[in-house]
């Protein structure tokens, strides 16, 4: 195992990073929640020949100034571990035997359920968090990436222990698990990390399992979640992207950035410079293995949403028929190209990178050519982009707020006829 | 400033001693109204120039209010720095208040208070606990002001802030990245060097009675119930304060802390645990948060056990206790320098607040040395007299 390395002397720190190329995605349809609960358990300590349960293995982990982190995403797992530097191999063996020898008992399973439940509840507080639940279910309803890393409270309640052990040994073989260090680490030093770990890593390169295409919606639709109590409506509205390998991605980040990636995009200046509506407008472009989400985003004042909503959806429909000006475009180059230096600026953020063309099989050169591919952006390929990827007329619309306050007059504005109404504890 | 040329990227931060403690009753909100108001035009630049100016060198710009101060940070590549200070320096000598753009951004504000503050349980029992703490010291301000003291805040008020506020004895330059200190000081003599001073109000002499026991129940539209329990704290240059960390971490940090083992693994009533000391100039709050696992477990269920743990703490103590949270504290100071805009706030934090721009290492220093006796003593001394907010889920029916 060959890990990526990122070295830097700033700070007497070391990351490490291991990911395994697969994620929520993947999981059985009624064990929604079993990755996170898999990740759950990595952080409950180890069995093998040096057993530890959840308290000894984080006290000997914070004796190191040493500190796990578990992230599931619908493509991913990763578990990251920062060390103060010196006590970096230590870490690593405790990462290792955590990682060879789970915590897979009937406890820890209970246990971890309990936790990742009551995770469940505390999201229903996040107004924002259940306007992307929602919007994501709807847009991508029928396919994995509809579903979300969380899990659900039925396919949390169902997972046995024969379960686990199979979604481990799926996940542990699909691909090749990427080691990346970052910080104040040597390349040998960090060969010698990375092949601790690789001793305690099941090997395993099965191919990772492919997942449908991810199809657009027809016609407009509109899902109110259900919620009361709120001063104001978060709203999402959201249609397809494009995959990060197709050769019109960068043209439609650029349009996708002009519309509602800064400060002056179009979109904030017209929700919240000129109309104070919401303060936050902006519009994102998700990248995945399928094609993802683009996304437009405000949160205004129960008063406010049908308006704001109206404009946000006559702008975007202005974007995509009518595109952006070659001023636009020659300002977001700059904007995208100066800014650049602070995705490359310090070690962490070169390792995910990396990370990031492991994950999602780009070229071993895609993020050094990034500023070639901006350069060669021009209007018209920002507008054939945004015709052709953009829909302004086939998309979801979310919105978190009192259905029986703002779901007819926000179906009014989204010219939808019968919008979905569900309950935010759903 | 920190040169840095790992490189060709600068971040420049304008540091402010002032923040909603500095402002009078009926005139909340507006260090952080103000905040926003200093992206405006200026005699020289059009509206949303400093924005656009910004952007298209390829850098991004924001701002942050809290108690104690404000500060405005700009990220953008090296070669941009002349702009960021001319930029800086107009808006800090030259903005234009003007009354449409003002009224856009008070609605913005409100906006922003309904989405932080109003829609979100944790926050709106947080301001709640501080206004039940603080009779009389500043800190009883929520940063984003009250609505109606929002809505009332003139452009007169605005201009007069501006004027006491904003000026070079009350403000502190840091630079951090790919900048050469001589190029830096011929910048800022150009740009600043016509700036005269304020004549700054004598700091607010808002000494807050010692504390005693509150109690509030806040019935809010939310799932689970939470428990906000605020001590007082000590002032960030008080020599007990790096002990009351450890204690907190000690208490709060990870799943190894006292309360976590407590409340989410054996009694198995909270998900979560959380402890903040205030970092802050005066003595403020020292807050520790629990909630609920389940939808049947109360605040009073969450307090039992917490008061428990807080009554033990010299039976826990001990000297491995004390190193892991000494290491756990020393990582967490390090993590924040990855960045040149985490180190930029550790400089311009420290000069404002602590009057000392290098404190970080000495802060360590500072954990390291602390002793089983200190950590009593920091239980002793201010985990007292609590003001307590329990947070009940509200009948859905009446909300």
């Amino acid at each position: 195992m060959i890990p990526l390395v990122e070295t830097s002397r700033a700070v007497p720190l070391v990351l490490v990073s291991v990911t395994f190329p697969c994620g929520a995605a993947i999981e059985p349809t009624h064990r929604q929640g079993i990755t996170r609960t898999l990740a759950e358990l990595f952080r409950r300590g180890c069995l093998g020949p040096e057993p530890r349960d959840e308290a000894a293995m984080a006290t000997a982990l914070d004796a190191l100034g040493a500190e796990l982190r578990a992230t599931v995403g619908l493509s991913h797992v990763t578990l990251t571990l920062e060390v103060l530097r010196r006590n970096l191999e230590p870490a690593v063996e405790a990462l290792g035997s955590i990682l060879s020898h789970p915590r897979f008992t009937e406890s820890d399973l209970r246990r971890a359920v309990e936790q990742l439940t009551a995770d469940l509840l505390a999201y229903r507080d996040d107004d924002h968090e259940l306007c992307r639940r929602a919007l994501r279910a709807h847009l991508f309803e029928g396919h994995p990436h509809g579903r979300h890393p969380m899990g659900t409270a039925e396919g949390l309640a169902a997972i046995t222990l024969d379960d686990l052990h199979a979604h481990h040994r799926r996940l542990m073989r699909a691909g090749q698990v990427i080691v990346g260090l970052a910080g104040d680490v040597d390349e040998p030093t960090a060969a010698r990390m990375a092949a601790i770990l690789e001793e305690r890593l099941e090997g395993g390169n099965d191919s990772i399992p492919a997942l449908p295409a991810t199809r657009a919606p027809l016609g407009r639709h509109l899902v109110v979640v259900d919620k009361l109590g709120r001063a104001q409506v978060q709203l999402a509205i959201g249609t397809l992207g494009t995959h990060p390998l197709d050769t019109d991605h960068t043209a439609l980040e650029v349009g996708v950035t002009i519309f509602g990636g800064s400060h002056t995009s179009v979109l904030t200046q017209a929700i919240r410079v000129s109309k104070g509506w919401s303060y936050d407008a902006s519009a994102t472009l998700s990248i995945s293995r399928v094609r993802e989400m683009m996304a437009l985003w405000a949160a205004p004042s129960v008063e406010d949403a049908p308006a704001c909503l109206k404009e946000m959806l006559g702008l975007f429909s202005r974007l995509v028929h009518e595109g952006v000006s070659p001023a636009q475009v020659d300002f977001t180059r700059r904007y995208l190209g100066g800014s650049w230096a602070f995705e490359t600026d310090t070690a962490d953020k070169r390792l995910f990178l990396a990370v990031d063309r492991a994950l999602f099989g780009f070229p071993h050169d895609h993020h050094a050519r990034y500023l070639e591919r901006l350069e060669r952006v021009t209007a018209e390929s920002v507008n054939e982009a945004l015709r052709r990827r953009l829909s302004s007329d086939d998309l979801w619309v979310a919105a978190v707020g009192e259905a029986e306050q703002v779901a007819t007059s926000l179906a009014a504005a989204a010219g939808v006829a019968r919008p979905v109404v569900a309950p935010y504890d759903g | 400033m920190a040169p840095d040329h790992a490189a060709p990227v600068v971040c420049v931060q304008t540091w402010f001693a002032v923040g909603s403690r500095h402002e009078r009753p009926g005139k909340t909100g507006i260090a952080h109204l103000f905040e926003h108001l200093m992206f405006g035009a200026t005699e020289n630049q059009a509206f949303g120039a400093f924005d656009r100016r910004i952007e298209e060198a390829g850098g991004d710009t924001n701002g942050a209010t809290w108690l104690d101060w404000t500060y405005y940070t700009n990220d953008v590549p090296a070669a941009a720095l002349p702009l960021v200070l001319e930029l800086e320096a107009d808006r800090l000598q030259n903005l234009v208040l003007e009354p449409e753009p003002v009224e856009r951004e008070r609605e913005v504000v409100l906006n922003e208070r309904r989405e932080t503050v109003e829609d979100d349980v944790d926050e709106l029992a947080s301001e709640h606990l501080y206004l039940e703490a603080f009779r009389v010291h500043g800190y009883r301000h929520p940063t984003i002001g009250f609505t109606e003291d929002v809505e009332g805040l003139t452009i007169a008020d605005c201009q007069a802030f501006y004027r006491t506020y904003y000026a070079p004895n009350n403000a502190t330059l840091v630079v951090v990245g790919d900048a050469d200190p001589e190029t830096v000081a011929e910048l800022v003599a150009r740009h600043y060097g016509e700036m005269v001073a304020s004549e700054l109000p004598d700091a607010p002499q808002d000494l807050e009675p010692p504390p005693e026991e509150r109690r509030l129940q806040l019935d809010l539209p939310t799932d689970l119930s939470r428990l906000v329990v605020g001590f007082r704290a000590p002032a960030a240059v008080d020599p007990g304060h790096p002990a009351a960390v450890v204690l907190n971490e000690l208490l709060c940090g990870g799943r190894a802390s006292w309360l976590h083992r407590s409340l989410v693994e054996e009694a198995g009533v909270a998900q979560g645990v959380g402890g903040d000391v205030g970092f802050f100039a005066d003595p403020s709050l020292w807050e520790l948060t629990v909630l609920a696992q389940r939808e049947d477990v109360g605040p009073d269920q969450l307090e039992a056990p917490l008061r428990e743990v807080l009554g033990k703490i010299p039976d826990h103590v001990d000297e491995a206790a004390l190193s892991r949270a000494k290491a756990r504290l020393e990582l967490r100071a390090l993590q924040d320098l990855w960045s040149g805009e985490g180190r930029a706030e550790q400089l311009g934090f420290g000069a404002v607040v602590l009057d000392d721009p290098g404190w970080l290492p000495e802060r360590i220093e500072a954990y390291r040395a602390v002793s089983v006796s200190d950590v009593c003593r920091a239980a002793e001394r201010h985990l007292r007299a609590s003001t307590t907010v329990e947070v009940w889920p509200s009948d859905e029916d009446e909300a």
